[in-house]
């Protein structure tokens, strides 16, 4: 795979600072071949970036979050150095940053300067609270978030504390939205020639995900709290125990429910008045729950999901982290490509992104390693920027 | 903020939508908010099977409403012979395609991208499907809870020793929704760069295992188990969430200068904390760290920690429900919900984008279209007369609505 390949080859992408939405928004425009540049103050980057497990002196935060980038370490509080991230600022077609951190509020004035002069400049702010309103130039994170849009208060058993999901979704979402705004500016760039201020703030889009139970909030003035991996409306939709470990199915129409009863052999439940609708069910959902609840805990869980594939039923088991990523259909589909670069090779979580180009051709994301803070130099950078762009066509 | 953007990214860009329930519209309802040309193709007799759900505002779903704002509804039958040329038609007229059916459905239909290729070569097609179109789970039937368990996440939610749970919010088909606008996206950047259409073909399973990122890369980097933990860190401590006198609060303090001002905030004495100096202590025995702040939080308020909190520069919040989030002031105060209003409906509350371009916030405009609202519309855009319509609309083909 060439190294200037992807839909976006040649787009020059500067991050000030680190900060994990800017870093997965980043990451999604490398993916798609930009030309990724971090500016990281000395000592200034997340305190998990060195936690083990690592491998050549990178901890799996970082890299999970950089690969396919490239990093320069400059302070913006050194004079050289602040004349430095100008000449970048200069080189740059985007630039992501976070009005929160040190070094995004230190170089907010520059920044405007420079957009100013440089109309086809694209900027992205991609602070927690955003540049208005009651908690604008507050500090956050995706655990702040995740207790402050809802989420927490939604997940977990009903007499669970509030819970936190397993994965940084908050941290993801707004570097998806980010990046989404982004590649709108970018496209609108390459037909208008105009640039484009962009704010994303983190607590907008966790916001945004309570979509329909808001507008169902808004509608009926009603909201529910969390049910464990339970439906508000519908059962069965959740996990059972199974004998070793759980399941989930996600019966949620009549055609399903038929399915499902002939599939356990319990075509009795299926004629049973008070299983018939699926208002029905919920209504009775403790005896029915008791009588699944019982059937589950007889088999395992391999066996369960053969009976559930052939009824052709939603089910799904639960797996552990490991389990889904050596899943045949995992592996199948390259979401687990080996990081290029390192001492020995070492497998990550990579794109699911793939084009099929109209000529024929395919791009899937490469796996570059994630570079070491200031692991390449200012030079470098900006005498490579114009061979790149020659090469991209552009 | 003004009500629409002036010259918003994706103006004159038509996308085709055939994506139905929740990821696929979620999808297309953020490029009919950069400024898109939406056409929703339903099929006419109910169309999306989301009109149906409950509950309602006025006499249309709410579910549908939030993810169907701004887009025209073109009510047609594609399986029929003379539904399939006026889709032809409308794919030579687009610049995207967008669907969520299981792999194979569009084949059936002709609407395959192999078929729409030969007469749109530029055209950026993206699919979105449980499981993608290849691979031994292709043709799995999937939904959000059944996603969320086969890509571990419901494993990894939860707390130690207790159920797992799923995460509260549909995240299994958001993650889906928002990879697909990126790939439109960048299919379109691409487009105009090399005049090449592509097809990118989409997995939900793919999107939520990427989901996995930082967790995932521990389990790759040495084979660690990784399971669920509750509210704590794997890496960081103090850090989750804790009781108060009357609700709950998160915070993390672990940094070092982070952590002397978490002590000094509640008030620890020296002997209580001697066992917690460094980061590795605090990490190593974490229970017993939580335990000793649960103690002190649980003795007052929320509201006066988090003031107490705030006052020493920890960052924390209180744990919200939906009415409290979207009743707060912190949202008022960011312009993210808005009264929406169309054709002889009342006014009601939404959630706009959250995305704002060049100081206006996108998506606050419109509402989603009723079933076959802009079928004449879309038809005559297309070409078609008055009575090449009334011939289509009589046959069955299309309907045209409300």
């Amino acid at each position: 795979m060439s190294e200037h390949a992807g839909p976006v080859r040649g787009t020059k992408v500067l991050v000030l600072g680190r900060g994990l939405p800017i870093d997965c928004a980043s990451m999604f425009l490398a993916d798609l071949g930009a030309d990724v540049v971090m500016v990281e103050e000395p000592g200034s980057g997340p305190a998990t970036d060195d936690v083990a497990p690592a491998i050549d002196g990178l901890g799996y935060q970082r890299l999970a979050f950089c690969r396919n980038k490239r990093s320069v370490a400059l302070r913006a509080g050194d004079a050289a150095e602040r004349e430095a991230i100008h000449r970048l600022l200069d080189w740059a077609d985007v630039v992501l940053y976070d009005s929160a951190n040190p070094i995004g509020r230190d170089l907010a004035g520059t920044l405007g300067e420079v957009a100013t002069r440089r109309t086809e400049l694209i900027t992205c702010d991609g602070s927690t609270w955003g540049s208005f309103g009651e908690r604008a130039g507050w500090a956050g994170d995706d655990l702040v978030l995740q207790a402050s849009a809802g989420c927490m208060d939604l997940t977990g058993e009903a007499d669970d504390p509030p819970t936190r999901a397993g994965a940084s979704i908050f941290d993801f979402v707004s570097g998806t939205y980010i990046a989404i705004a982004v590649l709108a500016a970018v496209f609108r760039r390459q037909r208008a020639g105009a640039g484009q201020r962009i704010e994303v703030a983190g607590y907008d889009t966790a916001v945004t995900l309570l979509s329909n139970m808001a507008s169902a909030y808004f509608a009926t003035g009603e909201h529910r709290s969390r049910l464990g991996t339970g439906h508000i409306s519908i059962f069965p939709y959740n996990a059972f125990r199974t004998s070793d470990g759980e399941i989930v199915i996600a019966i949620f129409t009549q055609a399903f429910w038929s399915k499902f009863c002939a599939g356990i052999g319990r075509a009795d439940l299926l004629e049973n008045p008070r299983y018939k609708t699926i208002p029905d069910r919920m209504r009775a959902k403790d005896e029915l729950s008791a009588i699944l609840d019982e059937l589950f805990l007889r088999r395992t869980t391999d066996e369960w999901s053969e009976i559930l594939r052939e009824a052709d039923v939603p089910y799904g088991p639960v797996l552990p982290v490991g389990r889904a990523l050596s899943l045949d259909q995992t592996t199948h589909r390259g979401m687990t490509p080996a990081l290029t670069g390192l001492s020995r090779p070492v497998r990550t979580v990579g794109s699911p992104l793939r084009f099929l180009l109209s000529d024929g051709s395919t791009y899937h994301p490469p796996a570059r390693r994630a570079p070491r803070a200031g692991e390449h130099d200012l030079a470098s950078i900006l005498s490579t920027s114009d061979t790149q762009l020659e090469s991209s066509g552009r | 903020m003004s009500q629409s953007p002036p010259n918003p990214p994706l103006s004159g860009i038509r996308v085709l939508d055939f994506t139905r329930m929740f990821a696929g519209p979620w999808s297309a309802e953020i490029l009919s908010d950069l400024g898109a040309i939406v056409v929703k193709v339903e099929e006419p007799r109910i169309g999306d099977p989301t009109r149906r759900h409950r509950p309602l505002v006025g006499d249309e779903s709410s579910y549908f409403m939030a993810v169907n704002r701004g887009k025209k509804s073109l009510a047609i039958d594609a399986r029929t012979e003379e539904g399939r040329e006026v889709l032809l038609t409308a794919i030579r007229a687009a610049d995207v395609l967008v669907e969520n059916f299981r792999p194979g459905v569009m084949r059936r239909l002709g609407l395959d991208y192999e078929t729409t290729k030969k007469i749109k070569p530029d055209l950026v097609y993206c699919s979105l499907s449980g499981f993608g179109a290849t691979g031994p789970m292709r043709e799995r039937i999937s939904f959000d809870i059944v996603n969320q368990a086969f890509a571990g996440l419901i494993d990894i939610t939860g707390h130690p020793g207790n159920r797992a749970s799923r995460i509260g919010v549909p995240i299994g088909d958001l993650s889906g929704g928002l990879y697909m606008s990126i790939a439109v996206l960048a299919g379109l950047v691409n487009r105009d760069a090399t005049g090449l259409g592509c097809w990118i073909d989409l997995g939900l399973h793919d999107t939520l295992v990427t989901l996995l990122a930082d967790v995932g890369q521990r389990h790759l980097l040495d084979g660690e188990p990784v399971s669920r933990m509750g509210n704590l860190h794997r890496a960081a401590a103090p850090y989750g969430c804790f009781p108060t006198r009357d609700g709950w609060i998160v915070l993390s303090a672990y940094a070092p200068a982070d952590w002397e001002r978490l002590v000094q905030a509640l008030g620890l004495a020296a002997d209580e904390v001697r066992a917690f100096g460094t980061p590795q202590e605090r990490l190593g025995d974490q229970r017993a760290l939580q335990e000793l702040l649960a103690s002190r939080l649980r003795q007052d308020s929320t509201e006066t920690w988090l003031t107490v909190l705030r006052g020493h520069g920890i960052t924390c919040a209180e744990v919200l429900d939906i009415r409290q989030v979207l009743e707060s002031t912190t949202l008022a105060s960011r312009d993210l919900v808005y009264e929406a209003k169309g054709g002889d409906r009342d006014a009601f509350r939404m959630l706009a984008s959250p995305i704002i371009l060049d100081g206006t916030r996108l998506g606050t405009g419109s509402v989603a279209p009723r079933l076959g609202e802009h079928t004449a519309e879309v038809l005559a855009e297309l070409g078609y007369s008055a009575d090449q319509v009334r011939a289509l609309t009589d046959a069955g083909t299309v309907k045209v609505g409300p």
